[in-house]
């Protein structure tokens, strides 16, 4: 019976679009949607709420590099279906790739005796062929190419839906056969986060945002002709 | 041995309703979940959402017309039969009854979203109610071969 363990909380969840960038709002809010996850039991709310903090930058904790991976691991293997966990460990190795070409694009040079810390199978091929455009895996992760495109043009938007759809597409994909079950909960909240995302991307607003952030650095400085005569 | 077939014949002869009441109770409560969200969900539609999520009441009735087709003196030579066709269409009602459920309440979700399928999503469930009534008319049919006395 755990596959239609959480059926009444699934059916009180309006459906998300079967298109990503067709999404114009999220199709509930993030209150009515925490008032609805208070059905999940203590394991699986537990569960939830470490999956949440692995993936989402704004449940994370501002450490070095090595510590946020050890404390990653750590809590990784403390989630307790291994869909979940593989579910969780194919984004963070996706962003430990993307963070590797965003580095090299950066200047960096790391050689096969330099450590460089990350999720996943993949951190030997990074380490072995950082100069090549795609680390020596782009038969097995065909976006590399196109995600490392982006970097070099600087098309942050292009590469950002690039992420998107991967993600969209690899939930998507698993969603298959978890219909009323807790890995269909954490797969509708990690939509959930994508969909709230896109739909948050607004020009106007963005604009907004960089001049508090602009104002609110420059409040401190006095430029120097200030109260001179 | 003659008392074991006797205990046996006793449990075939209340299995069909036993099993069939455990099959709708896991189905309808499958199905009532799904009804109750898609409830929370919506503003209207909520009489059919209920109507769907008591599909799966019918093994329960199916198993006590079996029962009672069944209900004879047990003994020797009529428990071997009354414990084989109980049993097995009890079991037969009862998943049917958990899949039902099962079918029920994805009908629920899907016409949720999408109304103008309702009709066609309850298909399946209708389908696997079918398969339950084949198991609750030969359970009557064969049960005429079983001696009364």
């Amino acid at each position: 019976m755990q596959g239609f363990k959480y059926t009444l909380l699934l059916s009180s969840l309006p459906v998300q679009p079967a298109e990503l960038f067709s999404s114009r709002l999220p199709v509930i809010s993030r209150i009515q949607l925490d008032k609805r996850l208070a059905l999940l039991d203590d394991d699986d709310a537990a569960d939830l709420a470490r999956i949440e903090s692995l993936l989402h930058w704004s449940k994370m904790q501002e450490w070095d590099d090595a510590a946020i991976i050890s404390a990653g691991e750590r809590e990784l293997a403390l989630i307790r279906s291994d869909f979940l966990r593989d579910v969780v460990s194919w984004r963070l190795e996706l962003r430990t790739l993307l963070t590797a070409l965003r580095r090299r694009h950066a200047g960096e040079n790391i050689t096969v005796a330099d450590p460089f810390y990350g999720f996943g199978s993949h951190l030997q091929f990074i380490r072995r062929y950082w100069q090549k455009p795609d680390f020596g895996l782009g038969n097995t992760l065909p976006w590399l190419k196109q995600a490392q495109q982006f970097i070099s043009e600087d098309h942050a938007l292009a590469l950002d839906k690039l992420m998107l759809e991967l993600n969209w597409k690899q939930y998507e994909r698993l969603s298959v056969g978890h219909y009323f079950d807790f890995p269909a909960v954490v797969l509708y909240v990690l939509r959930w986060y994508l969909i709230n995302r896109w739909v948050s991307y607004d020009k106007e607003r963005a604009l907004l945002r960089f001049n508090e952030l602009i104002s609110a650095g420059m409040a401190d400085v006095s430029l120097e002709f200030e109260g001179k005569p | 041995m003659a008392e074991l077939l006797v205990i046996l014949g006793w449990i075939g002869l209340y299995a069909p309703m036993a099993l069939g009441a455990v099959g709708s109770i896991i189905g309808c409560s499958i199905a009532g979940q799904a009804a109750i969200g898609a409830m929370l969900d919506t503003e209207t539609g909520h009489g059919r959402y209920i109507g769907v999520s008591a599909m799966a009441s019918s093994q329960v009735i199916f198993g006590i017309v079996v029962m009672f087709t069944l209900n004879r003196p047990v003994n020797i030579d009529n428990a071997a039969g009354l414990f084989s066709v109980g049993v097995l269409s009890g079991l037969a009602l009862m998943f049917s009854g958990v899949y039902q459920g099962q079918c029920c309440a994805a009908a629920i979700h899907a016409s949720k979203a999408k109304p103008e399928i309702f009709g066609l999503s309850i298909v399946p469930a209708a389908i696997v109610e079918g398969f339950a009534v084949f198991a609750f008319i030969f359970a009557l049919v064969i049960s005429g071969g079983i001696p009364k006395v």
